[in-house]
């Protein structure tokens, strides 16, 4: 079941403008990719097209976003790239509110569960950016049912495509257990009061979750990308810190700058990386 | 190759630096669950054990120890 709306709210409704604040202009709230840049905005950007070739997108294709957060994806496909026939969901009434306000031409947008997710017609590729971190609770993966949730998430995206379909994936991965007490005390804070409901999967059970719908064509990880984004975050969300302080609430900073040194911590000492995938369908 | 009693020591050595307890008897059938750490002192004391033995365990080997004579079977597998 993984996370519910109330606890993506948890996640991603503290407050537009809170995010807007320390996320890149297009509000990319996933890893981006330092290939040549150490600018933030361009890492975003690099990252949109590594998923855009992913999915093998162009013009007249059919694509969803599941998980669309606050539209920088879908926006990207609408606008940088002409895809005419863009669609997103998003369980976050917030995020669903910011792609209102953005109203972006070409592109619809449902809130809602994307397991519920009924399309007038079915798609020709699909992008999802990190929303495979809410399809399985750590209680489930802990219970053994990971491969199994993850799989019926590879199934719905199967139901929903036509025939020749690609899906440009991104997901953060679990990797090693921490060893010290503060560190595995900080990602269990991470995960259950910043991410509840939620857990990153590990990479082999999402090779054998995408069999018999999809199969792999290319992966890349990029843990010490996300450790460079994350510390990007973290260092504007230091910069506007007396700001957040006085619209937020002290506990409201305190809780986002422990979230992000661990997450640093985390992707420089192996406990997650992150892995970008392109999936093609099997008909 | 360190002994199953080497590894033991080892083992109670790294009780008493996390926990600061000295531990009563123990043996190969000694059942992990029943020494009184709770989950996060246990993955530090297999982190100290990592440093005194200079290996790394795979978490998915971890996830299979039930009693001290798997962490020693563990340990001698890894040294091979």
């Amino acid at each position: 079941m993984g996370s519910t709306q109330k606890d993506v709210q948890v996640s991603y409704d503290v407050s537009n403008d809170f995010f807007r604040l320390w996320l890149d202009e297009r509000m990319n709230y996933t890893c981006g990719v330092f290939e040549g840049t150490d600018n933030l905005e361009e890492a975003q950007v690099k990252k949109l097209n590594i998923i855009h070739d992913f999915a093998h997108l162009s013009p007249d294709k059919r694509v969803l976003d599941i998980g669309c957060g606050w539209g920088a994806n879908i926006e990207f496909m609408a606008l940088d790239k002409g895809v005419k026939d863009v669609h997103g969901v998003t369980l976050s009434p917030a995020q669903f509110e910011e792609i209102k306000r953005r109203n972006i031409p070409g592109v619809t947008a449902h809130c809602g569960n994307f397991f519920d997710y009924e399309p007038a017609e079915k798609f020709d590729a699909l992008t999802s950016i990190c929303m495979i971190e809410h399809v399985c609770s750590p209680e489930e993966a802990r219970n053994g049912k990971a491969v199994e949730l993850y799989r019926n998430y590879f199934k719905r995206a199967h139901a929903i495509t036509k025939k020749g379909a690609w899906f440009g994936l991104q997901s953060i991965l679990r990797n090693f257990v921490p060893r010290s007490q503060k560190d595995i005390r900080d990602i269990g804070w991470v995960t259950y009061a910043i991410f509840p409901g939620g857990i990153t999967p590990r990479m082999e059970e999402i090779v054998q979750a995408v069999n018999p719908y999809w199969e792999i064509m290319e992966v890349k990880t990029r843990r010490e990308d996300y450790g460079k984004t994350c510390w990007h975050w973290r260092d504007r969300l230091r910069k506007n810190e007396a700001l957040i302080k006085d619209k937020w609430g002290t506990q409201v900073f305190d809780d986002y700058d422990r979230y992000l040194s661990a997450c640093v911590t985390g992707f420089e000492k192996h406990y997650q990386s992150l892995a970008q995938w392109s999936l093609r369908r099997i008909d | 190759m360190h002994t199953d009693d080497q590894i033991i020591e080892l083992f109670r050595a790294a009780v008493k630096e996390v926990d600061g307890k000295d531990l009563g008897a123990i043996t190969r059938e000694t059942e992990i669950s029943d020494l009184g750490l709770d989950s996060v002192m246990t993955m530090e004391v297999i982190g100290v054990l990592e440093e005194k033995l200079d290996m790394r365990f795979p978490d998915e080997d971890l996830a299979t120890l039930k009693r001290i004579g798997d962490l020693t079977t563990l340990v001698r597998k890894m040294a091979a």
